[in-house]
């Protein structure tokens, strides 16, 4: 609707065949203006979108695209807007289709180890679908609790026990996809050619995927979480890297680097729990572990990030001395083969110089493990800001990655990381930021320096600039070198064969 | 070719055979994730461009999500398309699946990163007998979607299951407990058929497989696909003026 109060021929269509299923209200067009994108936290967008629409069928979806096709609207499909590269930002205004009256659970087949479901079901409520059938995707993003199985797919996500069940894209067996001409596709993995991979990630820009089947295991019967110590980030990554290529196959594999690990032994020595690295860091600089008044923690993390660079250069060094590193390693399943499997990776890390720290610190990420994507906000609110970093390589360029990213954004911000995420021929690196600016301004010059600084570095080394967070706005500048011009030559045209007018999540993915 | 061990990683050039890439690997400890039943005739290029679903292990999956990384040439003959080597990347779409199964109607793969894998430090191979087929079928699935991880899996006539197992002593005596529980039986012809079997394993010599009822393919993470047929499906008709439309797309394209 205009300011004046007249909706435009498009909306009129619109609203005439869904009714009150739009709404054009403020309040939900602001609150549907971005995602958890931090650069959008720091500095809320100007652009909001006209409309948002509430479809709850493939057909609605039709409906909704075949409507924008002919008036020229851009359409940004939502889930729970839990992402955190901008990649649900109507940047161009238009229509918002908010998938999550798309919620059910249409079929779990536990005999064929299948589920299909809508994509517009939270992670969370799928799972405990799934759990009264007595069978697990598997798929546990932290964001598990704010985030739509189709948003995983549209993204490419991985969950934390990935290792182990692999990431969305290795689950997949079909999907219903509605392209940008409003053409309705039913695709299999097992049709030739598969074009599932080219549709999966395709994070809005292509068309809106409306359900999915995949696979499905057998709830695991017994959890096995330990933790272990390394005295160096090197030596951990090794002990990783030896466990995988032996053939084992953890559930969870994280291994925290020597700042993280410091401050994940602070919370165990209080004995509570603090969700998240910036959390605890926070919580670090507040007066005796409690919530100091905010103008007083505002002051203590500004004087800590104003010697960002000084605490990034030391930490590790005097921490290397004392901290040593923290890995995290779970295998779960059937009791019989996950007991074989825990004792030889027990062999596997002691003899590659880990220390047993028992199965506390393994149950106790178990038990935390979603708490962190509810807590930013007081990172946020003490005047700073907070994002993470999720790259990828293969095992011989690993170190050398997270030393030069390290080192490409430690003039900036307060920097840490964790390994997660591995495979036999590589890992993921988790950095996570922390810096500030005295303005807004100045705190969006900073946080765009780091992200320059440090996808160069990734490209420069060889990595890649997204394991599973996906590209969305804030790395779109770095897919030209990502992709090279081969592939950008294939994204161009295949974004002009199925979205021809040009109106999914326009400037997503740079297209 | 060229073996990265660290991060095992093979790159190798599209055309040459399975058989001549396994004998320069046979002197490393390394192996490629494909069946034995893989006819080694077959180029790279042509297992990435043409796949069959026979190509497939029930510990790797499908030959192709074996690739790491290609680097191709599109139709038009001069345009290079390079994919970055990483283990898993949200980079938008996986632009190998623009050469992967698509019989080169988009352009030729000239070089492929394949993911390789260590040999087991321990192998068995087990053969059991099911009342059925149907009831060897669904001991394979079972154990499968138990996690167990065999490198193979056949179901010959007469409801006989062999299943080969590789890797740690300790865990490959768990998978071959697991099997027990599901299939106690054991193949009264166990002996004959399992050095027939581990004969065909390691020789790749397809006289010598036992007949096989219905070779199991497919499995996808504990998936219960079972394939009696190796021919693969024909094709959609969406994919069919998909690829032509694609190919149309990127012919436009003005730079």
């Amino acid at each position: 609707m205009s300011s004046t109060g007249v909706a435009s021929p498009a909306l009129r269509a619109l609203i005439d065949r869904f009714g009150d299923r739009v709404s054009t209200r403020l309040p939900e067009r602001t609150a549907y203006a971005h995602d958890l994108w931090p650069r959008s936290l720091i500095s809320a967008p100007d652009v909001r979108p006209d409309a948002i629409v509430w479809p709850t069928s493939t057909e609605e979806v039709v409906a909704i695209i075949n409507i924008a096709r002919a008036h020229q609207v851009p359409i940004v499909p939502f889930g729970a807007g839990s992402g955190v590269c901008g990649a649900a930002q109507a940047i161009a205004g238009g229509w918002v289709v908010d998938l999550k009256r798309m919620n059910r659970v249409l079929a779990v087949d536990p005999e064929a180890g299948t589920m299909t479901a809508q994509a517009g079901i939270l992670g969370e409520l799928l799972e405990r679908e799934l759990a009264q059938n007595g069978v697990t995707l598997g798929h546990f993003p932290s964001s598990i609790m704010c985030s739509t199985f189709g948003g995983w797919l549209a993204t490419r996500s991985s969950g934390q026990l990935s290792t182990k069940y692999g990431k969305i894209e290795d689950m997949v067996q079909a999907m219903t996809f509605v392209d940008g001409r409003g053409e309705t596709h039913e695709l299999d993995a097992s049709d030739s050619p598969n074009l599932l991979p080219l549709l999966i990630g395709s994070e809005g820009t292509l068309g809106i995927i409306t359900q999915a089947r995949c696979t499905v295991r057998a709830k695991p019967e017994v959890q096995l979480y330990r933790g272990w110590t390394f005295p160096r980030v090197a030596a951990g990554c090794e002990a990783i890297r030896r466990l995988l290529q032996r053939g084992l196959r953890p559930a969870a594999v994280r291994l925290y680097d020597e700042l993280d690990s410091f401050l994940h032994r602070r919370k165990d020595a209080k004995g509570s729990s603090q969700p998240s690295a910036l959390e605890r860091m926070v919580s670090l600089l507040s007066v005796d572990g409690t919530h100091a008044a905010s103008e007083g923690r505002r002051f203590l993390l500004g004087l800590a990030l104003s010697k960002s660079q000084l605490l990034n250069q030391l930490g590790p060094r005097l921490l290397g001395r004392i901290e040593p590193c923290l890995l995290i390693v779970g295998f779960e399943g059937e009791a019989t083969l996950t007991k074989a499997e825990a004792e030889v990776a027990a062999e596997e890390l002691t003899r590659a110089g880990g220390k047993d720290l028992g199965e506390e610190p393994g149950l106790d990420w178990l038990a935390h493990r979603y708490d962190v994507s509810f807590r930013m906000s007081k990172v946020f609110e003490a005047g700073a800001f907070v994002d993470t970093m999720e790259i990828a390589t293969t095992w011989e360029k690993l170190l050398p990655l997270y030393h030069a990213v390290r080192e490409a954004i430690a003039p900036h911000a307060f920097v840490m990381a964790h390994f997660s995420h591995a495979y036999e021929d590589g890992c993921s690196i988790y950095f996570t930021f922390v810096g500030r600016g005295d303005t807004e301004e100045a705190a969006l010059t900073r946080y765009d320096q780091i992200w320059s600084a440090g996808l160069g570095a990734v490209i420069a080394v060889g990595g890649t600039i997204s394991h599973h967070h996906g590209i969305g706005r804030s790395k779109a500048s770095f897919l030209p070198a990502e992709l090279g011009p081969g592939a950008m030559r294939l994204s161009r045209a295949l974004k002009r064969t199925l979205d021809p007018n040009r109106i999914m999540n326009p400037g997503n993915l740079g297209s | 070719m060229k073996l990265d061990e660290a991060s095992l990683l093979l790159e190798t050039s599209a055309d040459i055979t399975l058989g001549a890439l396994e004998k320069e690997l046979s002197a490393t400890q390394v192996r490629l994730p494909i069946p034995s039943t893989t006819p080694r005739h077959r180029t790279i290029a042509e297992l990435l461009s043409s796949p069959s679903p026979a190509d497939t292990t029930p510990r790797w999956g499908a030959f192709v999500s074996s690739c790491a990384g290609i680097v191709a040439t599109l139709f038009d003959g001069h345009t290079e398309v390079r994919t970055r080597i990483a283990p898993r990347k949200a980079t938008g779409p996986d632009w190998i699946y623009a050469f992967v199964g698509t019989e080169n109607a988009l352009g030729t793969i000239a070089s492929a990163t394949i993911r390789v894998f260590r040999r087991g430090e321990h192998s068995e191979l087990a053969t059991r007998r099911c009342a059925s087929n149907l009831d060897a079928l669904s001991a394979a699935r079972s154990l499968l979607q138990l996690g167990a991880r065999p490198t193979e899996i056949v179901v010959h006539a007469g409801g006989l299951l062999s299943v080969h197992f590789e890797g740690r002593a300790p865990i490959v005596k768990a998978e071959l407990a697991l099997l027990e529980r599901l299939a106690p039986i054991p193949a009264e012809r166990s002996t004959a058929i399992a050095v027939e079997t581990a004969q065909a394993i390691s020789m790749a010599d397809l006289s010598r497989w036992p007949k096989a009822a219905q070779q199991i393919v497919g499995w996808h993470l504990g998936g219960a696909a079972v394939v009696s047929s190796f021919a693969a499906k024909p094709r959609a008709a969406f994919s069919l003026t998909f690829l032509e439309d694609w190919k149309k797309a990127i012919k436009s394209e003005v730079f």
